[in-house]
């Protein structure tokens, strides 16, 4: 019987411990051998906690021994990117010099909001070190593999999160993304991810990259899960600058309203010129099932992409400066020489750029009078090989590490929430995962959320299977 | 910009620039740095020629998330 319940699902994994035919302890006994059986060719993991996870599980088997009512995510297993402080382990962040710092005192406050639900954490996942990438190859700890194609990176800088939910490790992970760290993962990958509104989920704990930039949030195998945790994380947090009070908008119960009152919209423009092929045949094929119709542009994304670009070399090289003078040699050699050139930048680049962020905002603003939910590729093609120095998109050649942020850049340089939403590759003859993001305005998670679900319903989105 | 920048025209800038911000680099270093600063230099290029009103202020992110256009 217990053999039966997918152990790589949030909502079987809470449903069997209901129904007493799993036991918070023999879910973590099998995470733990679905861990030793694939880690070794993925690589998305920089620590496995084994004490502390046998510690929360068994809290979650004696709560219900004692016949208390379980927490909504009562002995789900997960990996926490490895720049979220875990009390008493130095938070790396993928970087060498960190590690050696002092342990922390507290849990990042998602990884208490995930206790408090009853999750389980099991391990820290692999990231480019201060999170400054997008394919997650660490000098430090090595390369994270795709799972669907262990030759291929897997995304970053969240990459190690998200192979571990691709992989079937885990059956969600969080991650955190300031340029497009959650969802170029998901998109090489092929899982879901949620990137909210900046503001909605607290980041306190979670070492920081670009302070107006960063977001936090999970991966998860299908809508539903991502719903459940991501309703888990939410509240206001008082000692965020950022963190905004308003009343927490559950997700789970919007699910299943449909999408009929929705307005859903294509981005064309830039969000077409500098999709791949597959990307391009990803978002033709959703917009097909959805019947939409409307198509419209953003104005000057190409300079919301390069304002992002600025003000994360600027505010990651000056947050990163002592780093820099003090232990240069130990720094990852793939973004070091970036965060020096940020940190060299003129102060008008950096002016010019905050203030072309309003001028975007307001346009962008102006579109969503005509549509709800904008459909756009999440990365312009699907995952290049590990040390790939280029891509070709649309007989360019481009960086392929910077190449992988060009979609999602412009998005979060303006806080909308995202879900990344891999699409069915298989079926639309595209060898490797790629994904969309579905965009709404600020503080509707739940309208991309219900657009997902819908997705998923029809076919058209789903998760890689983790046992092909 | 009249002429396409190049990493050698970024040197003397940068070497300045990494004093003035306390860090030493080599010759070498600032040639690994500057190969970096050239594409934000394109990439600022264009967006300081974007006209901009005087009166429009910048725009940091937590101001965004006070606002209830949406709600």
């Amino acid at each position: 019987m217990t053999d039966a319940v997918n152990v790589c699902s949030v909502a079987s994994i809470v449903a069997a411990l209901n129904e007493r035919t799993l036991t918070a302890g023999q879910v973590l006994e099998r995470t733990w051998a679905r861990m030793d059986a694939t880690e070794p060719q993925h690589n998305a993991l920089t620590q496995r906690l084994r004490e502390r996870a046998a510690q929360d599980a068994a809290v979650i088997d004696r709560q219900r021994a004692d016949g208390v009512a379980l927490p909504p995510l009562a002995g789900v297993p997960y990996v926490a990117k490895d720049l979220f402080d875990v009390a008493g382990i130095a938070t790396g962040a993928g970087s060498r010099v960190l590690k050696q710092g002092r342990p922390a005192l507290d849990d990042a406050v998602l990884i208490q909001k995930l206790t408090a639900a009853g999750a389980v954490l099991t391990a820290l996942g692999n990231m480019d070190e201060f999170a400054y990438g997008f394919t997650t190859e660490n000098s430090h700890y090595g390369a994270t593999r795709n799972p669907a194609d262990a030759d291929r990176v897997a995304g970053g800088s969240s990459g190690g999160s998200a192979a571990a939910v691709a992989s079937g490790m885990v059956p969600f992970a969080l991650g955190s993304d300031t340029n497009g760290s959650i969802r170029v993962p998901s998109s090489f990958c092929g899982v879901f991810g949620i990137k909210p509104t900046f503001g909605r989920l607290s980041r306190r704990g979670a070492y920081p990259f670009v302070a107006d930039l960063d977001h936090v949030g999970p991966f998860a195998r299908s809508t539903l899960d991502l719903a459940m945790v991501y309703d888990a994380l939410q509240g206001h947090d008082p000692f965020d600058p950022a963190s905004v009070d308003r009343v927490t908008d559950m997700t789970v119960p919007d699910l299943e309203r449909g999408i009929e009152d929705l307005r859903i919209g294509v981005l064309g423009g830039y969000f077409d010129e500098w999709a791949g092929t597959e990307a391009q045949a990803a978002v033709a094929h959703a917009v097909q099932v959805l019947g939409v119709e409307r198509s419209l542009t953003w104005p000057r994304a190409d300079l919301a992409r390069a304002s992002a670009v600025l003000i994360t070399g600027a505010s990651g090289g000056a947050l990163h400066r002592e780093h820099v003078r003090d232990s240069y040699e130990q720094l990852e050699p793939l973004s070091r020489d970036r965060l020096i050139a940020g940190l060299l930048q003129p102060a008008s680049w950096f002016m010019q750029a905050q203030r072309f962020r309003r001028w975007f905002f307001e346009r962008v603003m102006e579109s969503f009078a005509d549509v709800d939910v904008l459909i756009a590729p999440a990365t312009p093609c699907c995952a290049p090989l590990i040390e790939s120095s280029t891509v070709e998109i649309n007989g360019q050649l481009l960086p392929a590490r910077a190449a992988a942020g060009l979609l999602t850049q412009p998005v979060s340089f303006i806080g909308l929430p995202v879900v990344a939403a891999p699409v069915n590759h298989r079926a639309l003859g595209i060898g490797l995962p790629i994904g969309l993001q579905l965009i709404a305005p600020p503080w509707r998670e739940s309208w991309c959320l219900r657009v997902a679900a819908a997705l998923e319903a029809s076919g058209a989105v789903s998760a890689v299977n983790p046992n092909a | 910009m009249d002429s396409p920048l190049t990493s050698a025209d970024m040197l003397p800038y940068l070497r300045e620039a990494a004093r003035l911000t306390g860090l030493q680099l080599d010759d070498d270093q600032l040639t690994r740095v500057a190969a970096q600063f050239v594409p934000s230099a394109r990439m600022a290029a264009i967006l300081l020629d974007f006209s901009l009103p005087a009166e429009l202020d910048p725009l940091p992110l937590p101001v965004l998330s006070t606002r209830t256009d949406h709600d």
